[in-house]
C-alpha cells in the first residue's frame, strides 16, 4: 500500500468520526451544524497538550474530554430549545470556537499553530477502530433502543417515563467526544492546526456523510463518510468539473435516494432485537 | 450464543482484523523507481477554490513552459511531463497531493502548494518522503526554514519587502503616521499586521496611530464601516496593510465611498491589478519580484499574454506566474546540472535537493536568483506604486 493510500484512509477515519458524531446526535433526532466546533475543541488541546510534552495518546485523550464538555455544556440548551433552534445554536457554536480560535493568543491566531508532533497511520486507525467499536456497542445495547424511541417519538418516550433530557445530552456529548477524536487526530496527522480547517463547511461536509450513506444506522455515516472523501480523488481526471461532478452525484443520489444509500432501513433491530421483542 | 451475538462478534471481529491489517501495513515506505521514458515533475494547484484565478494562470503558464521545453527537444532527449493536480486551496488536500505525487506519480519534484497554510502541512510530507518541493507564493515566514532540507520557496519574505517598502512609502509621501489594518482570519495577513509591519515602522521613526491594537476585519465580513471609521478617525497619512488584495480590495472600496483616499502601503499580497480598479483614486505602495510592466520580462510578458488569450485565461500575468515559471526552470537546470534525466527517482529527487540547496545566481526572468540557508530565495525585487490604474517602479531592493 503507497503512502498516498495509506494517506486518504487517513483521511477517510477523521471523516468517519465527524460523520458518526453528527449521527450520534441526529439519532436522538436533533441536529448538530456546529461539529467542527467540536474538532476544533479537541484537536488544540490536544495539539497545545503535545506540544507542551504530553504524550501524544494522553494528548488525545485529553481532546476528547475536552470536547467531551463542550458537548456536556451545549447538549444543556436542549433542556429548552429543539429542531431548527437548536440547529441554528449548534451552528453559532461552531462560529464562536472558529472566532476564538482567531482571537485567542494560545491558539496561535490565524497563524496556527506548529510543532505539533505526528502519529504514524496505525495509531490514527486504531483511534478509529477503538470508536466505531465502541460507538457499536453503544447502538447494540439497550440504550440505544432508548435514544431511537426518543427520535421516533419524543413525547411518547417521555411519557413513557423515559427522560429524554439525560438521553439527549448524553448523546450530545458522546457526539462532542467523536468529533473531539477526529480533531486530535486531524491535528497530529497534518502537524499544523489553523481556525480556518474547522470553517462551517467541515459541519455542513458531516451532517453530508450521514444524510448520502443514510441517517438510520451509523453504518450509513461510514458509507457516506467514506464515499464523499475518496469520490473527488478517483475523479481527479474531470480537473476543474471535479466539483461539479461530485455536487452532481450528491445530488442525483439525494433525489432518487432521499433516504440515502442505506435507506431507511436500520440495521439496528436485527442485531438488538430478541426474537421475544420481534414476536410482541 | 445467539445470532445476534454471532453477527456482533463477527462484526467486531472483521472491524478488528481491518484495523490489524491496516496498522501493519502502515509503515511501508517508498517503493524504488526509476523514471522512465519521461521527466516527470509534479505541480499542486489551487484550479478551484478561494484563489483558483491564480491556480488557473499558473497552469496554463506551466503548460506552455512544458511545450516550451519539450519542442527545443526535452531534457537530454527525454520529453518533460508537469502533473498537475487541483488543491482546491485545501491544505489537507494538499497533503495528500503530496503523497500521490511522490508515491504513486514518482515525481522527480513538486511545484507548489500555493498559499502558505497548504505549505504548512504539506511541507513536512515531503521532507518525510524526500522529495523537493518549490512553493510559487507561500510567503508566511519561517515554513521552509521549519522544513529543511527538502522544502523551497521560490518567494521573498514578507518582511524583506515592508523593510524595502516603508522608507520608499515614506520618502515618497514625506509621511510621519500610518495606521495598520490586517486580516484576521488570513495566515499571511496576521503575520504581516501583528508581527512584521509594526517593527518595521517604528524602525523607520513613523507614529503608529493605530498603537497595539491594529484594526482587523476579514474577507467575509459584510459591512466595513467601523473599520473604516476606525482608519479615518486615526488621520494617518498612509495605512499598512495585512491582507491579500481581494479582502484589501473590499477595505479600499468602502474607503472610496466614504471619500477617503488615504494612501496604502503592504508587502507581496496587494499586487494586482484588481486592486488599483477597486480604488483607482488610491496609491497603493507594493513590492514583487515581477509586474507585467517589468522591461527585464518584457518577452515572457508578451508570450504568457499570448496563451492566456489562447486559452481564455483572462488579465495579465503575475508576480506568481513568473515564479512558478521560474521553479520550473530551476528543476530543469538542476537535472540537466546533476546529469539526473536517467538516475533513479531517489538519485534525482537528492540531486535536485543539492542543486538547488546550493544554488547562486540562478538567472531568473527579471534577476538572479540564489537560495538562502532557510530555504527561501535571495533576490532583488521591485518596490512598486500603483496609481492612475498602472504599478510602476519606485526602486530596487535586495533582502
Amino acid at each position: 500500500m503507497s503512502v498516498y493510500e495509506l494517506g486518504l484512509i487517513a483521511q477517510v477515519c477523521i471523516n468517519v468520526l465527524m460523520g458518526l458524531s453528527v449521527y450520534t446526535v441526529l439519532a436522538t433526532g436533533q441536529l448538530n451544524l456546529g461539529s467542527a466546533g467540536f474538532m476544533a475543541v479537541g484537536a488544540y488541546t490536544s495539539a497545545l497538550a503535545s506540544i507542551h510534552g504530553v504524550s501524544i495518546a494522553i494528548a488525545m485523550v485529553l481532546g476528547v474530554v475536552a470536547a467531551s464538555v463542550a458537548g456536556l455544556l451545549l447538549g444543556l440548551p436542549a433542556l429548552r430549545v429543539r429542531g431548527i433552534y437548536l440547529a441554528m445554536a449548534t451552528f453559532a457554536f461552531g462560529v464562536v470556537v472558529q472566532s476564538l480560535c482567531l482571537v485567542l493568543p494560545w491558539t496561535g491566531q490565524a497563524r496556527g499553530l506548529i510543532g505539533i508532533p505526528q502519529v504514524i497511520p496505525g495509531v490514527l486507525y486504531g483511534f478509529t477502530a477503538v470508536a466505531v467499536l465502541v460507538l457499536l456497542a453503544v447502538t447494540l445495547s439497550k440504550f440505544w433502543l432508548r435514544v431511537r424511541s426518543i427520535h421516533d417519538d419524543e413525547f411518547a418516550a417521555s411519557m413513557a417515563g423515559l427522560n429524554t433530557t439525560t438521553v439527549k445530552v448524553g448523546m450530545f456529548t458522546l457526539g462532542g467526544a467523536l468529533a473531539g477524536l477526529a480533531g486530535g487526530l486531524y491535528s497530529h496527522w497534518f502537524v499544523y492546526i489553523e481556525p480556518g480547517a474547522f470553517s462551517f463547511n467541515v459541519s455542513i461536509f458531516a451532517v453530508l456523510y450521514v444524510i448520502f450513506g443514510g441517517r438510520r444506522s451509523m453504518w450509513g455515516a461510514v458509507i457516506g463518510a467514506t464515499v464523499l472523501t475518496l469520490l473527488p480523488e478517483f475523479t481527479r481526471g474531470l480537473d476543474e468539473w471535479r466539483p461539479a461532478f461530485v455536487g452532481a452525484v450528491l445530488l442525483v443520489i439525494l433525489v432518487v435516494r432521499p433516504s440515502g444509500i442505506l435507506g431507511e432501513r436500520s440495521v439496528l433491530p436485527k442485531f438488538t432485537r430478541t426474537k421475544k421483542e420481534v414476536a410482541a | 450464543m445467539s445470532t445476534t451475538a454471532h453477527k456482533a462478534s463477527r462484526a467486531m471481529l472483521g472491524a478488528a482484523a481491518l484495523s490489524g491489517c491496516l496498522f501493519f501495513t502502515a509503515g511501508c515506505s517508498v517503493p524504488e523507481a526509476e523514471q522512465g521514458d519521461t521527466i516527470k515533475i509534479g505541480a499542486i494547484l489551487p484550479v478551484t477554490g478561494p484563489v483558483s484565478e491564480w491556480g488557473e494562470s499558473n497552469k496554463a503558464v506551466l503548460e506552455m513552459f512544458e511545450d516550451e521545453v519539450n519542442d527545443a527537444g526535452g531534457i537530454e532527449g527525454k520529453d518533460l511531463e508537469i502533473v498537475v493536480y487541483d488543491s482546491g486551496a485545501k491544505p489537507a488536500e494538499a497533503a495528500n497531493l503530496v503523497r500521490k505525487l511522490a508515491s504513486q506519480d514518482n515525481v522527480i519534484g513538486i511545484l507548489g502548494p500555493f498559499t502558505s497554510s497548504e505549505a504548512e502541512v504539506a511541507f513536512p510530507v515531503a521532507n518525510q518522503l524526500k522529495v523537493p518541493v518549490i512553493s510559487q507564493a507561500s510567503s508566511k515566514p519561517g515554513v521552509a526554514e521549519q522544513n529543511r532540507p527538502w522544502a523551497f520557496r521560490n518567494t521573498v519574505n514578507e518582511g524583506a519587502y515592508l523593510g524595502a517598502v516603508v522608507p520608499e512609502m515614506k520618502k515618497d509621501l514625506g509621511a510621519t503616521s500610518v495606521a495598520v489594518a490586517y486580516d484576521s482570519a488570513d495566515a499571511v495577513g496576521t503575520s504581516i499586521g501583528t508581527g512584521i509591519m509594526p517593527p518595521v515602522v517604528e524602525a523607520n521613526g513613523l507614529e503608529l496611530t493605530t498603537g497595539t491594537s491594529p484594526v482587523t476585519f476579514t474577507t467575509t465580513d459584510i459591512d466595513l464601516k467601523a473599520q473604516v471609521s476606525s482608519l479615518i478617525k486615526t488621520d494617518a497619512d498612509a495605512i499598512g496593510l495585512g491582507a491579500f488584495y481581494n479582502g484589501a480590495g473590499k477595505l479600499l472600496r468602502e474607503m472610496s465611498s466614504r471619500g477617503a483616499n488615504t494612501p496604502i502601503f503592504g508587502g507581496s499580497t496587494l499586487v494586482s491589478a484588481n486592486i488599483l480598479e477597486a480604488a483607482p483614486k488610491t496609491t497603493i505602495y507594493s513590492s514583487g519580484t515581477y509586474f507585467p510592466g517589468a522591461e527585464d520580462a518584457a518577452d515572457w510578458t508578451a508570450e504568457v499574454e499570448k496563451v492566456f488569450a489562447e486559452e481564455g485565461v483572462p488579465g495579465s500575468p503575475t508576480m506568481f506566474d513568473s515564479q512558478v515559471y521560474e521553479a520550473a526552470s530551476m528543476y530543469v537546470e538542476a537535472i540537466k546540472a546533476g546529469d539526473l534525466s536517467d538516475a533513479d527517482v531517489e538519485a534525482a529527487r537528492i540531486g535536485i535537493r543539492d542543486f538547488l540547496t546550493d544554488m547562486k545566481d540562478f538567472q531568473g526572468l527579471t534577476t538572479v536568483i540564489s537560495m538562502q540557508e532557510t530555504g527561501d530565495v535571495s533576490r532583488e525585487f521591485y518596490v512598486l506604486k500603483g496609481a492612475g490604474g498602472e504599478w510602476s517602479v519606485l526602486a530596487s531592493a535586495t533582502p
